[in-house]
């Protein structure tokens, strides 16, 4: 038995102890907090402080949420948006997660085909996918509508776009994307011995697949949910373009409202996206009570990736459930807009007489505003990229390693803006940065900021997945062989990052290009970007120059991907040790 | 040396012009070099207009920029209403960006005006305007930037006879097939909606609502309803950009009503705090300029000058036109946006 | 020299109290095996050992010098200690070369020197073929190698140890075994090493701290630990062990049931009191009628196992208990055959069941 007196003369603490203080550590973390101020707590505090004031007197008051919850037509857009948000989550995660398991499970044909064209759709502005589905299944005109009027002989249309139905079947086909590639990242990870262990005791393929595969990808599937209930919550340009021909209000044709008043309530607006904040704010709780607690450790050993489920003669099947997204939100939209955009004058109809590459030209080559918009939009969202994986990864290193006390508190910051309608976060920025000493108004540099403060919560998000992919001990060795944290930090753990951050990157440059409402008020003619471009030519009605500059955002947007996606192949080269203990939340 | 004082005379001037409100001075200055020289120096221009569709407004600022060199313009062209609140957003947090305020809205300026967030300033070329349209405002803080008329539109190819007034658009034929703008989100179908209301009461809009009309955002929806063929005749439709479409080989046409088209005067102003006041009144000054008013009429605009004459030999005095009058507008556009939320949706 | 002391070492995880009261002296140049069960406490200390934890109370000194303290720890950089992990952490980014010669990278060596002694700690553990080879293209026998290989290329004044074989199949487990202690015996390392596996502690240690539920329950050599255990834990962990629970009913009796045992008192309890008797089965004789001795049970074969260098058999003694014993391989004994066990009084020892801190 190991037993000595106890020295009670108790340590004094060498003096060496005490000369160790972690600086570089401590600067990191300074700044990133101060980046994570200025960009988060900064602005929301502004819709907080602007909420609690009456817009005409400026005075501080209650009123706008007493008015909130007594006047007239204010519920209604919530419960609105509740059901529009839910019902897009709900057909969100049913077409995403079939889909993501036929793509990354199954040897389902044109596999790398359908996901180019997911990844088209989560490269177009779901705004845009309104437009195309306008021209597609408006009640009278829509073509779709029209070819089946003609087979039909009928007179009633087939498709009312303009209905909350229609609201609904355009946000989840843009939605998808989000359940899709979550699901489908987790689903590539995971070892295949699970569902041998299935498939030996005598289930079939879609046994299987319900009851070992799904679940235990449930915490990306209801992660994806709660991304795409989100979405549905926020989004503007879909219900603006679909609900308000029917009288239909939700949160955020609301809050425009707001700001279209004469005069305008923006204080008002603040207050408004509150009860928006508590919902969302209430998931993510929601969310950490049925994921927290559970850990989906699968313990390596060596899992054979790539091994594929035979469809056999359900391959067509299969196909033809994956091909729902792909041709709704990329290629029947995209041809609408293909066809107007080749119109010389797009009310005549698609004629041989009535073609023209005008419109491309004038684009291109003649307008100097489009040029400069396109070149804006490929800089602020590189630039906003790069900035925001940056931060969101340092952050989440923070937290994940745990550096500092108050992670949670961090944590919860860092998510803050996606439950934030970007128009509103817009005006948050504005009241936060264009008073002196940080006056930005008018500059780039606002705008990246805006950006990098709406997509920071998934820049962080993906991080977290990657560090808790990238176990401790390989840091931990380096530092005992001598490396400093930051050395560490350089030498191991970022190139461990490498690929991981390119596609970090990715994530968060595609929702940059096609971002719109928290642009609105923070664009000014000279840092106008697509999105708002394309915005002003619908409102003044040029629906040529909108297609074709939505076509080019599209061109532009997927040749970006596809450099950064050659990019991440080059560099994946050293796949991680198979022994490794991969935990998902 | 009178280089030296003209110049002090400007700064002067601007100054003191910065300090009172209620537009003591009315500076005159044709358009002569010395503000050219003035607006040079300032080498920019931040126009927010709203009034004219895109393509008008862009051929504006060319003409402007070919006539000025060396002033670069920044053209902001969104929706009146959200043109205003960013203006309110910018004078809120002191962050003064806009040189020229280009809005449908009468309510804005009477609004910034009493705020004293206008600058007086009378350009020479008003008298060139319409008699009725000149000095709106005794103190000249706003003047008339575009004439907008608001008519009846309709699908030339599938319409034999459209409705010849507001009234006749009210029979059944037309039911399904009407389509209109929204009153709470553009300022023209506002002023539509008021005049409407002063003639026919709500009565109108009750008739209207059982017609089942597709309602929009701008006015500019009733062209792409039926450019697309969603819906036949459009209600509070832009007169102007209705004909440019028609121009472009659109099967879209006008109906200037017999009860009245509504004429809506497009403002414009420069605000106090302006940081190119120089640039901002030069082009007051350029906007009644026989080349502006050229471009309004190739683009089926009323022009600014009674000696331009318009596209397709149309003038005001050939039509019946309607303008509400300021006074009391403000409270009557709220009840009008309130009775269209409650009879329409 | 470098001698490690653990003084009065706790820690505790919130709520949880992972370790609770350790204390150990690693003389110079020993191995140190931290032996137990999951959940014992062995992996904390060692990390507290590494210097990526801060104690609750309790110190840690090497040759005198404080460097873990409730106050501060020295950085793990600064500490001059090794070590390797359980799931090796082979950066999987670099070649078996670059993992090894990252450590006298940081250490800004000279090029020549660099080159030297990389070759030498390459050859040391076999592994110079391999040297331009990633991770993902060794076995996990080599790669463990690599992690040795660049744990002590640094030189480190003393490595640290966590269950560096547990993830290695049962041959090359035995094999690696002799190899560290092998590798340790040339280099004169003081090392501590963590494991589970009592196998290993027995055949690489110096000196074995046994350890459960975050205490020290016996520190001794292997011999000792076997032989002498200190409780009823120790006996049970070490080895195959016999446990036969009971009341102290008179010096060195303890009484279960019906019937008596005489053994060594090691228990120090009361009489009265509940303590547990611990005979190995490789002593437990079964022997013929009437033998002559104490300490004899009448007994039911429940199961017999031949195992070549032995026989495995398992004999109830009423009162709910068994034992087992390791025969002879020559005798044949049969199920529902009635036995007579006899429980030599110098092995059997009286103890408490475990160390209470």
């Amino acid at each position: 038995m190991g037993v000595f007196a106890i020295d009670t003369s108790s340590a004094t603490v060498g003096a060496e102890i005490r000369r160790h203080r972690p600086w570089v550590r401590w600067t990191v973390v300074t700044l990133v907090l101060a980046a994570l101020f200025l960009l988060v707590a900064q602005p929301v505090g502004w819709i907080l402080f602007n909420s609690v004031h009456d817009d005409t007197t400026q005075q501080w008051t209650l009123s706008n949420y007493v008015r909130l919850v007594t006047a007239k037509g204010m519920l209604q857009p919530i419960f609105n948006s509740i059901i529009l948000a839910f019902s897009t989550a709900a057909i969100s995660t049913l077409l995403g997660v079939p889909l993501a398991w036929l793509v990354a499970r199954t040897n389902m044909p044109c596999r790398g085909l359908i996901r180019m064209l997911t990844l088209g759709a989560f490269v177009t502005p779901s705004f845009i996918g309104a437009l195309g589905w306008i021209l597609l299944a408006a009640p009278n005109a829509g073509w779709l509508n029209t070819v089946y009027r003609q087979i039909s002989g009928g007179d009633l249309p087939l498709f009312n776009i303009y209905s909350m139905g229609g609201a609904i079947f355009v946000c989840a086909i843009y939605t998808v994307p989000y359940t899709f590639t979550l699901v489908a990242s987790a689903l590539d990870e995971m070892a295949v011995e699970l569902e041998d262990a299935a498939t030996t005791l005598g289930a079939g393929v879609l046994r299987t697949m319900f009851s070992v595969t799904i679940p235990m990808v449930m915490p990306s599937v209801i992660v994806g949910f709660i991304l795409s209930f989100i979405q549905g919550m926020t989004l503007f340009g879909v219900p603006a373009f679909l609900l308000t021909p029917s009288g239909t209000s939700v949160v955020t044709t609301k809050l425009a409202e707001f700001y279209q008043l004469f005069p305008p309530e923006l204080y008002m607006a603040a207050a408004y996206c509150m009860p928006l904040l508590l919902l969302t704010g209430g998931l993510f709780w929601v969310r950490r009570k049925i994921l927290g607690r559970r850990r989906f450790v699968m313990i390596g050993g060596k899992s054979r990736a790539g091994r594929t489920i035979d469809l056999k003669g359900w391959r067509w099947a299969g196909l033809s459930f994956a091909l729902i997204v792909p041709v709704t939100a990329v290629l029947l939209p995209y041809f609408a807009l293909i066809v107007v955009s080749l119109s010389k004058a797009w009310g005549q109809g698609p004629s041989l007489n009535n073609l023209t590459f005008h419109w491309y030209r004038w684009a291109i080559l003649e307008n100097a505003e489009t040029q400069a918009a396109i070149a804006n939009s490929l800089i602020y969202a590189a630039i906003g990229a790069s900035l925001c994986v940056l931060l969101g990864t340092l952050i989440a290193y923070i937290v994940e390693r745990r550096l500092v006390a108050g992670t949670t508190i961090i944590a919860a910051l860092t998510n803050l803006p996606i439950i934030i309608p970007g128009i509103v976060l817009s005006v948050g920025f504005f009241a936060a940065y264009t008073q002196p000493p940080l006056s930005l108004y008018g500059t780039s540099a606002i705008i990246i900021a805006a950006f990098v403060a709406t997509f920071l919560p998934i820049a962080y998000s993906h991080g977290g997945a990657m560090l808790k992919g990238i176990s401790p001990d390989l840091e931990r060795v380096a530092r005992i062989l001598g490396a400093s944290e930051s050395k560490t930090f350089t030498s191991i753990t970022a190139p461990l990052m490498r690929s991981g951050l390119i596609s970090g990157w990715l994530l968060v440059f595609i929702p940059i290009m096609r971002e719109l409402s928290v642009a609105v008020f923070l664009i000014t003619p000279s840092t106008n970007v697509m999105t708002t471009l394309i915005y002003n030519y619908k409102d003044g009605g040029n629906y040529e120059a909108v297609a074709a500059a939505s076509v080019l955002l599209l061109v532009v947007t997927m040749v970006v991907v596809a450099i950064a996606q050659m990019l991440s192949v080059k560099l994946a080269k050293h796949k991680r040790a198979s022994a490794e203990i991969g935990v998902a939340t | 040396m009178v280089e030296f004082t003209r110049r002090r005379f400007l700064q002067a001037s601007g100054i003191a012009g910065a300090g009172l409100a209620a537009g003591l001075i009315r500076p005159s200055f044709a358009a002569d070099e010395s503000l050219y020289a003035a607006a040079q120096k300032e080498g920019a221009l931040n126009l927010y207009w709203g009034s004219y569709e895109q393509r008008t407004i862009e051929a504006i600022r060319d003409a402007f920029t070919r006539r000025y060199p060396g002033i670069k313009v920044n053209l902001l062209r969104q929706a009146s209403q959200t043109i205003y609140t960013r203006l309110r957003l910018e004078l809120q947090n002191n962050a003064p960006n806009c040189d020229s305020l280009g809005s449908t809205n009468i309510l804005h300026y009477l609004e910034l005006k009493k705020i004293g967030a206008l600058m007086p300033y009378k350009p020479a070329g008003i008298k060139f305007l319409p008699p009725e349209f000149q000095g709106l405002d005794k103190d000249d803080t706003y003047q008339v930037g575009a004439i907008s008329l608001t008519s009846l539109n309709y699908q030339s190819d599938k319409v034999s006879a459209a409705p010849a007034s507001w009234e006749a658009a009210l029979d059944g034929q037309w039911a399904n097939k009407l389509t209109v703008g929204s009153p709470s989100f553009s300022g023209d179908v506002a002023s539509w909606v008021v005049a409407i209301r002063k003639k026919y009461g709500d009565h109108y809009l009750k008739e209207l609502a059982k017609l089942n009309p597709k309602v929009g955002q701008s006015n500019v929806d009733t062209v792409t309803d039926i450019l697309s063929g969603e819906r036949l005749v459009g209600l509070g439709a832009p007169f102007s950009y209705s004909l440019t479409q028609r121009a472009a080989g659109n099967p879209i046409n006008v109906v200037t009503p017999t009860d009245g088209t509504i004429l809506n005067l497009g403002l414009s102003a420069i605000p106090l705090k302006a940081p190119h006041p120089n640039a901002a009144k030069l082009f007051s000054e350029f906007l009644y300029d026989t080349e502006v008013s050229q471009i309004l009429a190739a683009n089926f605009w009323p022009t600014l000058r009674t000696d331009v004459p318009w596209a397709e030999g149309r003038s005001l005095s050939q039509l019946t036109w309607y303008r509400n009058p300021p006074e009391d507008l403000a409270a009557e556009v709220a009840e009008g946006i309130a009775k269209w939320k409650d009879i329409i949706g | 020299m470098s001698q490690i002391q653990i003084r009065g070492l706790q820690k505790s995880f919130g709520q949880f109290q992972a370790l609770k009261g350790i204390d150990l002296t690693v003389e110079d140049g020993t191995l140190l095996a931290l032996l137990g069960p999951s959940g014992c406490g062995k992996s904390t200390t060692l990390q507290l050992l590494a210097g990526f934890e801060t104690p609750t109370a309790g110190e840690i000194r090497v040759n005198d010098r404080v460097i873990s303290s409730p106050q501060g720890v020295v950085p793990p950089e600064r500490r001059e200690i090794s070590l390797v992990f359980q799931n090796y952490a082979v950066w999987p980014h670099k070649t078996v070369a670059e993992n090894v010669a990252f450590g006298l990278q940081i250490r800004k060596v000279t090029r020549a020197v660099l080159e030297e002694k990389l070759s030498k700690t390459l050859k040391t553990v076999h592994l110079d073929h391999l040297a331009d080879r990633y991770p993902s293209e060794l076995s996990g026998g080599q790669q463990q190698r690599v992690a040795l290989a660049r744990a002590l290329i640094v030189e480190p004044s003393i490595l640290l140890l966590d269950e560096p074989l547990s993830n290695l199949d049962a041959h090359l487990r035995e094999e690696m075994r002799f190899e560290i202690r092998r590798v340790h015996d040339l280099l004169g390392l003081t090392t501590v090493y963590v494991t589970h596996d009592q196998g290993e502690a027995l055949v690489t240690a110096n000196q074995v701290a046994v350890m459960n539920g975050g205490s020290v329950q016996q520190l001794g050599s292997p011999r000792e630990i076997f032989e002498l255990p200190a409780n009823a834990f120790v006996a049970a962990f070490i080895g195959s062990n016999n446990v036969i629970k009971g009341l102290l009913t008179g010096p060195g009796t303890l009484r279960f049931g019906e019937q008596s045992l005489v053994g060594n008192d090691r228990s120090g309890a009361a009489l009265g009191e509940h303590i547990t008797l611990c005979i190995r089965p490789s002593k437990v004789r079964i022997v013929g009628a009437n033998p002559g001795v104490t300490n004899v049970l009448p007994g039911t074969v429940l199961r017999t196992a031949y195992l070549g260098e032995y026989c495995d058999v398992l004999v109830d003694i009423g009162a709910g208990l068994s034992v087992r014993a390791f025969t002879p391989p020559s005798v044949d004994y049969r199920v529902g055959q009635i036995v007579l066990l006899h429980l030599p009084e110098q092995d059997c020892h009286l103890l408490q069941s475990e160390n209470r801190v």
